[in-house]
């Protein structure tokens, strides 16, 4: 037990490891079922691959379902995640058969047993019908619920309501329900590919290979082609920077090869910087995360000048790689960025330029920046926050029911 | 030598979403006056668990807010200066922030609101106490055990074990003077004020009572 944590002890604030490991012994042995929709691509995804071998490091017996579904499920469920941000969605009864005919057959599939269980996103949340027993049923929601589409909303909840507690990422993000509502912040796993230290021959051989120039600062952009991430704004910006500091500006993303409107922001994206051989538009496959450590690595600002944003865990990878972040007032970025500590908070096109401008002018302020950052990172953000969260959480929760 | 072993403790924690906001000064008052203790300890508290910040970072969610959304300079620093260690309990440190908010909210006549940023949002943590696995008996002993201590631990020892149970000093303090009988270094500890520093300069101003303190005792 804990041979794995050994290999987080180097990187985390000293003593953290055994204070996880006080947590975990009275939870020795205890069944940790996690179900999710999927165990490749996206962020919960990446989560539980790096959260599932630390609960198991810690003597607990974690395991990890997914929900299996047609492809008519799973269009369902995109217009769901979609309806849960704010999109209207016509509920037909079609749709909702469709979506309880696969979560049932899942219930009926899937071995649901254990001493705890958590839920996460809309997917398998109607798992819970299946339950029995004493184990506590948490729903882990990733998504921003402050502006659902109200009719499915209220489908939803008749589920949600059944758990006897759910987290989320921000308060803002949750809605009012009779049940204990918890608050989890993402995290970074610092040994993860797209975080781990990398030798500077391959950070080198890297840029090299994706055609970034490394004789100037670099400013990045690591997101998805998508319209809240303004990455349009972040080239006005870096045009008003370019008139007086010497910088090239690299958008590095992915998610337009199976999303019409993420192939279209690209095409707007490339056709806004046609003719410019400084801006360096990537579109990078969902794997691709060493390309994109090794270009926060190198970069000297790293931005995200979302609009709109769930938690923006990208400010966080930049963090740890020691770079000052210029993010957008938005979701959780400025739970990540302290204003003037460890980067800085922008609610324009020109507040991004001034602040991008100021940190290429002064070395030694974007270098004590990053500094910060990464520590505000090794405090709050790192995986191992996250396996702690949920100890206390499974401890409260039998306390709870004592 | 102390009679007893004096053992470590540290905590953890996890916050709850109390679904209660603020978008003014006004609801900020209100909510103050009805939320749970446990939140008006988290939003003053929580603070020195979250980093190594600068000074120029205001000690209280409260006062950040009001400063950063509201915009309410004047506010945000009679907010700031509200100290808890000069309150006995929660209840009473309730009652100071009510106080500076009346006050400021009756000069000004009408409630200034976040029109430009977020509202606030009321959390509480639940707090888990654990045993450190250090024991220690001796002067030496625990400034060892405190210089290489969990920031946690240190939160435990000097707020938690404090304010957090309704007293002027905590176990520890008593312990020093009781147990290991050195009233000197009990009175340098019970005079820190944590509440002007980080976790880490805490530190250093424990460490520092030890060594001024050395060969007095």
């Amino acid at each position: 037990m804990g041979r794995l944590l050994d290999r987080y002890a180097d990187v985390l604030i000293p003593g953290r490891a055994e204070m996880l490991r006080r947590l975990a012994g009275p939870l020795e042995g205890l069944r940790f079922l996690h179900v999710n929709s999927t165990k490749v691509g996206g962020g919960v995804a990446e989560m539980l691959q790096s959260l599932m071998p630390l609960f198991e490091d810690l003597g607990l017996r974690p395991r990890w379902e997914i929900v299996e579904g047609t492809p008519a499920f799973f269009e369902v469920t995109k217009a769901f995640h979609n309806a849960l941000q704010g999109m209207s969605l016509a509920l037909t009864p079609a749709i909702r058969q469709t979506y309880l005919d696969v979560a049932r057959a899942n219930a009926a599939r899937l071995d649901l047993d254990a001493d705890a269980v958590v839920i996460h996103d809309p997917q398998p949340a109607p798992l819970v019908e299946k339950r029995n027993g004493a184990a506590p049923w948490i729903w882990r929601c990733h998504i921003d619920l402050s502006r659902p589409d109200r009719e499915f909303w209220e489908f939803l909840r008749n589920f949600v309501i059944r758990y006897d507690a759910a987290i989320f990422s921000l308060p803002q993000f949750a809605r009012r329900m009779p049940l204990p509502q918890f608050l989890v912040w993402p995290a970074i796993d610092p040994l993860s590919d797209k975080n781990v230290p990398l030798p500077p021959e391959e950070v080198e051989a890297t840029l090299r290979r994706l055609a970034v120039p490394t004789d100037r600062p670099i400013v990045l952009q690591v997101s998805r082609f998508d319209r809240f991430k303004d990455p349009l704004g972040v080239i006005q910006a870096y045009r008003l920077v370019r008139r007086r500091a010497d910088a090239v500006l690299v958008l590095a993303g992915g998610g337009a090869d199976d999303d019409p409107e993420g192939a279209a922001v690209l095409a707007e994206v490339r056709s806004a910087a046609e003719g410019d051989p400084d801006i360096h538009v990537l579109s990078l496959p969902p794997t691709a995360h060493r390309e994109i450590n090794a270009l926060q690595r190198a970069a000297t600002v790293v931005v995200q000048k979302s609009t709109r944003e769930g938690f923006g865990l990208t400010v966080t990878e930049g963090m740890w790689k020691g770079k000052p972040v210029v993010g957008g007032l938005a979701g959780g970025i400025a739970t990540q960025i302290v204003h003037g500590l460890n980067g800085f908070l922008v609610s324009s096109v020109e507040g991004a330029a001034f602040r991008i401008q100021t940190l290429l002018e002064n070395p030694d302020l974007a270098h004590r920046m990053g500094e910060e950052g990464r520590e505000h990172v090794r405090w709050n953000f790192l995986i191992t926050r996250s396996v702690r969260d949920y100890l206390v959480l499974l401890t409260q929760l039998r306390e709870f029911r004592r | 030598m102390g009679r007893e072993p004096y053992s470590l403790l540290t905590i953890a924690e996890i916050r709850e979403i109390l679904h209660r906001r603020a978008v003014g000064e006004q609801e900020l008052l209100e909510n103050i006056e009805e939320v749970d203790g446990a939140s008006i300890y988290y939003h003053t508290h929580s603070y020195y668990l979250r980093g190594k910040y600068r000074h120029d970072r205001y000690p209280n969610d409260f006062a950040t807010w009001v400063a950063e959304h509201v915009r309410d300079r004047v506010l945000s620093e009679r907010l700031a200066m509200v100290d808890p260690s000069a309150f006995l309990d929660v209840e009473a440190l309730r009652r100071g922030l009510i106080a500076v908010l009346e006050e400021h909210l009756d000069s000004l006549r009408f409630s200034p609101r976040a029109l430009f940023g977020d509202p606030f949002e009321f959390v509480r943590a639940h707090i888990v106490v654990l045993p450190t696995g250090i024991a220690v008996g001796s002067r030496a002993d625990l400034r060892a055990a405190l210089a290489s201590a969990l920031p946690e631990t240190l939160f435990y020892h000097f707020f938690e074990d404090v304010f957090g149970r309704g007293r002027r000093s905590g176990s520890l303090v008593a312990w020093v003077a009781e147990d290991l009988g050195d009233a000197p270094l009990a009175a340098a500890l019970a005079r820190i004020n944590p509440y002007c520093l980080h976790l880490e300069q805490l530190r250093d101003r424990i460490l520092r009572a030890f060594d001024e303190g050395e060969g007095k005792a």
